[in-house]
């Protein structure tokens, strides 16, 4: 008997016909999102590994069609129609993409997570709508450092704790809060002149730190600056699916949501890093943009602060020693 | 005889002379396979593109196509009204069925006219996949005239709509292509294109 739903609009066939496949569409279009995610690098969209996502794509659209015409024997009966084939299968889509999304959260925010150092003290500050921390060492901070996180990621706190660990104060905040943590930041280097300070951004943070007005108005001193993957034009933050090569979706919503603007051209001593597999700003890019840039191999976007390479790089700008409980070995003085 | 006849009957003849043959017919000719095929391709099509000029020349395929797969629709039912076919089980004699018995007219064949379509709209920016569907289009169509379900000139007849319809819509509907823009631009701003 046939079983229709939607005021009759739609037909579900006999016996478990529709519900299967749609289960068939479901798997094998997961499949497919999956080999296309791995074949084209979309990391918010894979469980696994670029070469191991392609490879479970095609298993799974192999074993979905294997699946379906061997459980439904009755495929040479009139069946579904063209309306409910087209209806049922772009839902089932609509449905693996969202499962395909939810794979690349779940992979990049669980599976890939960088392990952080907490500090061993934390403060928190109200910075205007946001929030910012104190991340404090045991004993007295050698340096202080302001540290402005990409809009919508948490990926800088990775070097926060490797700076605490070597007795570096940090104030971590989100790039868009800055001039209320600078505010913040200043107050607190006030209250100790002789310390050393510090900053260092990625992506939104670092063009943040390379803008001029960061060190005038008033004047701050600052001994280093390290800007991590800047974005340096407008053009390179458009929103896109080209996020999803870095980030999983909600992280990529957030960053591009936020209010940015691009920053000036590099004033002072900054130093700044790119990671040679960025997936928001190209290597050409960036080197027209920054020809002193370093770049680091094997480093992307968002990852780039987690690179052991530029962990070392942070703490000899810094004056930090390069291994945890080792006394510095030269306090940071200005760059010229 | 008629040519389109004598050649259904040509085609026909292969049917039941060979246990893969007729298997590789029936996995051709049912409603399952090839069309499901073809909406995997495109939805991972949408995704596909190792630059965002790429990508947006892919998603411009994926649209026209889906908009060409309407008109073709279209153009069938409207025919469909206007003239009705018997299939060639209905009236031939000596016709070896290897599919069931489709109630609706036999001319134009409406799964051809839809990948037709489909594959027009994604050849006409990715060459690449666009001919590997009309390969798989030929096959489904010789498949469907095998199977005893369709006369040649159905698979033609539906080949043609199908063709036209996302030709005509690509080279002369020129809103379209502010359409197609839009709905790229908004797929952008949601991080999805």
């Amino acid at each position: 008997m046939e079983n229709r739903i939607l005021f009759g609009l739609l037909m579900l066939g006999e016996g478990d016909l529709a519900r299967n496949y749609i289960l068939f569409c479901l798997v094998a279009s997961f499949g497919v999102l999956q080999f296309v995610a791995g074949r084209y690098g979309w990391r918010g969209m894979m469980l696994l590994s670029a070469h191991l996502s392609r490879q479970l794509g095609l298993a799974l659209m192999a074993l979905a069609y294997l699946w379906f015409f061997a459980i439904q024997p009755d495929l040479f009966i009139p069946g579904l129609a063209g309306g409910e084939l087209l209806t049922f299968s772009l839902l089932a889509f609509m449905l693996a993409f969202l499962l395909a999304l939810l794979a690349g959260f779940i992979s990049i925010r669980l599976l890939q997570r960088p392990r952080v150092r907490r500090p061993p003290k934390r403060e928190w500050v109200q910075v205007g709508k946001g929030r910012a921390e104190w991340w404090l060492p045991r004993g007295a901070p050698t340096i202080y450092v302001l540290a402005l996180r990409e809009i919508g990621t948490d990926t800088l706190d990775v070097l926060a704790g490797e700076l605490v660990a070597r007795s570096a104060a940090v104030l971590l905040c989100e790039s868009r809060w800055s001039d209320a943590a600078l505010a913040v930041f200043r107050e607190r280097c006030a209250q100790f002149p002789e310390t050393a300070r510090a900053a260092v951004g990625l992506g939104t943070g670092g063009d943040r730190v390379l803008a001029g007005d960061m060190v005038q108005n008033p004047p701050l001193s600052l001994c280093a600056r390290l800007a991590l993957a800047p974005y340096g034009a407008a053009v390179n933050r458009h929103r896109g699916l080209h996020w999803l090569r870095e980030t999983d979706y909600v992280s990529a919503w957030q960053a591009t949501r936020g209010k940015w603007s691009a920053s000036e051209a590099v004033s002072g001593n900054a130093l700044i890093v790119y990671g040679d597999e960025d997936g928001l700003i190209s290597v050409a890019e960036a080197r027209a943009r920054f020809p002193q840039a370093i770049f680091v191999a094997g480093a992307r976007h968002f990852d780039l602060a987690a690179h052991p390479p530029v962990q070392r790089l942070a703490c000899e700008l810094f004056g930090l020693p390069v291994a945890v409980g080792v006394a510095a070995h030269v306090p940071c003085k200005e760059r010229p | 005889m008629n040519p389109d006849v004598a050649l259904f009957h040509w085609f026909n003849q292969f049917a039941g002379q060979s246990v893969w043959l007729d298997w590789l017919v029936r996995a051709l000719v049912n409603d399952y396979a090839v069309p499901t095929l073809f909406a995997f391709v495109i939805g991972g099509l949408w995704f596909a593109g190792a630059s965002q000029a790429v990508r947006e020349a892919n998603q411009r395929g994926v649209l026209y196509a889906l908009l060409g797969l309407l008109l073709a629709n279209l153009v069938v039912k409207v025919n469909w009204m206007l003239y009705f076919r018997p299939r060639p089980f209905a009236i031939e004699e000596e016709v070896k069925l290897l599919f069931y018995r489709p109630a609706v007219s036999s001319f134009p064949s409406e799964p051809v006219a839809t990948l037709i379509a489909l594959a027009t709209g994604v050849w006409l920016y990715n060459r690449r996949v666009g001919w590997g569907l009309l390969a798989l289009t030929i096959a489904f169509a010789l498949a469907r005239v095998i199977a005893g379900v369709h006369y040649p000139s159905d698979v033609l007849g539906g080949a043609a709509i199908g063709f036209l319809a996302t030709g005509v819509l690509y080279r002369y509907v020129k809103i379209l292509d502010r359409l197609v823009a839009l709905v790229i631009h908004t797929g952008r701003q949601v991080n999805l294109a």
